[in-house]
């Protein structure tokens, strides 16, 4: 790339952000006399000016400079810019924004002079326009092309940025050198392996077990190895999956950047005036997505521009402003994107749409079809109800393509007529991979998914404080509120009781609208971030099943959709079972200087119905082991006092306490700790930073 | 076009550049597995893999025929009871392996007995059965699934819910 394309790139996108940023403040016209807001916009076009300078667009420093001055005289008198001042200001900023675009698309320049002098006019006296002038100014001149193929965009190629690329090229590399380190590891094991055969052979019984000693102490220096191995391979591939999340994620900007031109030219292709709004292009969103709806996107926007827009002379008759208005937005929430395209033109006559479907055999004449069918009706093939066919659309194929497309991704799309009183149509498709944060619950053997959206908390409560309403058990909640509690396993049709633990019952809450419910589970997992996937069932859809995720272990986690529990039906008899009659519960002791990582690993812990003690240093925690049993520790490395090592290795040389197992936690990781701690007979390490209260429990499931 | 187009794509022209049937000389390879006492088999072309190692994962309200659903590299997949599908009194146990059946819609596991191997069926040595699900029995008793009823079987259409 040259230099000067390098320029021009960083000049297009620069001025693209300027003109968002402009405006987005313009939508109230009020905020140009706040301080803060004022500089921002007067910053923008200063800068937008400064830019033009470089790429030799003289033209873009005019029309620059001359909304500085509008601005500030605007500033200056108190007054917002009225609606007159504000069409000339918003030509001006399309006008900007085609010149940009020009500069690498071999256009014409477009200027506008007369333009240039209504904006100068507007700063020199009161903001008075004479009302018969705009008229003579038909915005952008008449282009040669009209719009380039639309189908430009292959979507089998995506364009990832080359750094982007560069990295992921080397993490690779890195968990493949990564990978291949567990080799050893099947080396280490053939070793073992071979070793023990010799050992079968063997007669003596000293000899015997020596080498029995030796082959433990073998075999647990290749289990540590193993798990820093597997650990690292962990670690750099979830740096990979990182990168090509990042890298397959974009602004929407870089697919529909060059929407306003693109309308623009094709109304003054059709001597139409349409005044765009373009919002939300910085949302940041799946690449695969905004590429599969561009097409869809154009389509309907020059469906708009052809048949739901009119002439000037057209929209005078009808007592409309000259100029039409079209909007284009972008905008996601946490798992949905929707787009939204809508005009002010003459919308949908849905009479002549029903005469067509009559004809067409779709409809029968006396029929009588319903909103949603005629919105159904409305993307059938063949029912373009188009005066005359265009060149650029109207065949009438297209909305039903638009439809299929959407449908294709798992999405809705609808019409209706909007806020600007012409034609809506809003797409809404789930993103493919954004992570949904899930807490991840136990329930008859299995583990569900509910989406932490819907969730307002998590608790336990005494069997007996359980109360009933109308047949119904209910809980009362932190804020007092009563709400009902449902059986997660009988609500899904399982079979089988919820267990307690302690005649202790662990729920979640969930809330959708303003209803809240209680589910009662087996217990609780964890938190995972994950992304979840409709999968294809056979037989009858069910409700209550929004997808599935994957667990860490491979396995397919199935995740719950909120709303079926809370419209489902009564669940009067709550049956509860205590968990293994026999049950005695592990004693663990914590030991932390942090009072916070003490409570916080105290409550996972007697959550899991565990007894706990805690212990503020090495110290503290061998006076307790003075008179106390426990059946495991759990403890940081640093501490005041007496620290983990110490604690760890007094433990180990106590002849009553050397079986005891110890879990050290180190904060950092660091890798001489962690070695030593091994070495000193540590049964597990954990790193605090990435700490996760799944892979404690596994231990401590496993430890006692 | 969808990636799964892309694999209807695919998995045409790998099937495409198969060798061509001899006529009825050379026989066609078949996937010989259990199913309840008796031997079955199933082209091995309307497979895209045995998968003997898996994690089932139970999915409550399902119909029966669903036995649950597995991870197969990444991919979430239901897995329907074979047995059922044929409309055979009983389930099949949950110790046997799954085939997964090559579909326009993407590929569904089958839960079968165990897989005993690989046998080449010649068309001439089949004789015709009543059943609407098989393309016939050979001498030795294999029972060979007509691979195309079978995708049309209504459970098997393919629906993404």
């Amino acid at each position: 790339m040259s230099l000067r394309a390098r320029i021009i790139a960083a000049f297009q996108s620069e001025t693209a952000e300027h003109l968002q940023v402009i405006r987005e403040a313009l939508e109230t016209p009020e905020s140009l006399l706040e301080e803060a807001s004022y500089l921002k916009v007067m910053r923008c076009a200063h800068t937008m000016k400064g830019g033009s300078r470089a790429v030799g667009l003289a033209v873009v420093e005019e029309y620059a400079h001359a909304l500085e001055s509008v601005f500030e005289a605007a500033h200056k008198s108190g007054s917002p810019p009225g609606e007159e001042a504000l069409g000339l200001i918003h030509r001006a900023l399309d006008l900007l924004e085609d010149a940009t675009a020009g500069l690498t698309e071999e256009r014409s320049t477009p200027d506008d002079s007369e333009l240039i002098e209504e904006l100068t006019a507007l700063t020199q006296s009161e903001p008075k326009v004479d009302s018969s002038a705009p008229t003579a100014l038909i915005s952008a001149p008449p282009r040669a092309e009209p719009v380039k193929s639309a189908g430009s965009k292959d979507l089998q190629v995506v364009r990832v940025p080359r750094a982007a690329l560069d990295r992921l090229l080397s993490l690779s590399g890195r968990a493949l050198s990564e990978s291949l380190m567990t080799q050893r590891t099947t080396q280490e094991l053939r070793q073992l392996s071979q070793n023990m055969e010799r050992l079968v052979a063997e007669s003596d019984l000293a000899r015997l077990q020596q080498g029995l000693r030796a082959l433990a102490d073998e075999t647990q220096a290749v289990l540590e190895a193993q798990s820093q191995r597997a650990w690292a391979v962990q670690l750099a591939n979830k740096a990979v999956q990182n990168t090509v999340n990042e890298a397959l994620v974009v602004q929407a900007r870089s697919v529909f950047s060059d929407l306003g031109p693109m309308v623009r030219e094709l109304g003054a292709s059709q001597e139409k005036l349409v005044e765009v709004r373009v919002r939300g292009l910085g949302t940041r969103t799946e690449r695969r997505l905004l590429q599969t709806l561009w097409e869809p996107v154009v389509h309907l926007i020059r469906n708009a521009v052809d048949h739901g827009l009119q002439r000037p002379q057209e929209r005078r008759a009808a007592g409309r402003p000259e100029r039409c208005r079209l909007e284009f937005s972008v905008t996601t929430s946490r798992d949905r994107l929707c787009m939204v395209v809508e005009d002010d033109g003459v919308g949908f006559d849905y009479e002549k749409i029903r005469q067509r479907a009559v004809e067409t055999g779709r409809l029968k004449a006396k029929a009588e079809p319903t909103q949603a069918q005629m919105q159904e009706l409305v993307f059938e093939v063949g029912l373009s109800t188009a005066e005359e066919l265009t060149e650029l659309s109207g065949r009438g194929i297209g909305l039903s393509v638009v439809r299929d497309v959407v449908h294709s991704l798992g999405g809705t799309i609808r019409i209706d007529t909007g806020e600007l009183g012409g034609t809506r149509f809003t797409l809404d498709v789930p993103l493919t991979f954004v992570a949904t944060s899930l807490l991840l619950v136990e329930c008859a053997d299995q583990v569900f998914g509910i989406p932490s959206g819907n969730l307002n908390g998590i608790n336990r409560v005494k069997t007996s404080e359980l109360s009933e309403l109308q047949g119904q058990r209910m809980v009362s909640l932190a804020d007092g509120e009563l709400v009902p509690i449902k059986s997660l396993a009988k609500t899904l049709g399982m079979a089988g009781a919820v267990q307690t633990v302690g005649q202790t019952l662990s729920y979640a809450i969930l809330r959708v609208g303003s209803r809240r419910l209680a589910l009662a589970v087996d217990g609780f997992r964890s938190h995972l971030d994950a992304v979840v996937r409709p999968m294809e069932l056979p037989g009858p859809r069910l409700s209550w099943l929004l997808g599935g995720c994957l667990l860490d272990d491979g396995s397919v986690c199935l995740v719950t959709n909120p709303s079926h529990f809370i419209a489902g039906s009564q669940d009067s008899d709550l049956e509860l079972a205590e968990a293994l009659e026999e049950f005695r519960p592990a004693k663990i002791m914590v030991v932390d200087d942090s009072m916070t990582t003490r409570l916080m690993q105290t409550a996972i812990l007697e959550g899991k119905g565990y007894e706990v003690l805690a212990a503020r240093s090495g110290v503290e925690a061998m006076d307790i082991l003075k008179d106390q049993t426990v059946d495991l520790v759990v403890s940081d490395i640093q501490m005041p006092e007496m620290g983990g090592l110490e604690l760890l290795e007094t433990i180990k040389s106590d002849e009553k306490l050397c079986k005891l197992p110890v879990v050290l936690l180190s904060s950092l990781g660091a890798r001489e700790d962690v070695e030593r701690g091994m070495k000193l007979g540590a049964a597990a390490y954990l790193v605090k930073q990435d700490f996760d209260q799944e892979e404690l429990l596994r231990l401590v499931r496993q430890l006692v | 076009m969808s990636p799964r187009d892309d694999d209807v794509l695919r998995m045409r022209a790998e099937v495409l550049a198969l060798p061509l049937e001899e006529e009825a000389s050379a026989g066609v390879p078949v996937l010989v597995f259990r199913l309840g006492q008796e031997k079955y088999g199933l082209g091995l072309r309307a497979l895209t893999e045995v998968i003997d190692d898996w994690r089932l994962t139970p999915i409550p309200g399902a119909i029966r025929e669903v036995v649950g659903a597995i991870n197969v590299r990444g991919e979430i997949r239901a897995v329907l009871d074979l047995a059922l599908l044929l409309d055979f009194p009983e389930p099949s146990t949950l110790d046997g392996e799954i085939l997964l059946l090559r579909r326009e819609a993407g590929p569904l596991g089958l839960l079968v007995g165990a897989v005993d191997g690989l046998e080449d069926v010649k068309k001439e040595d089949l004789r015709p059965l009543s059943s609407p699900h098989l393309a016939g029995v050979t001498e030795q008793g294999l029972r060979v699934l007509d691979s195309d009823a079978l995708r049309d079987h209504p459970l098997l259409r393919g629906r993404i819910s």
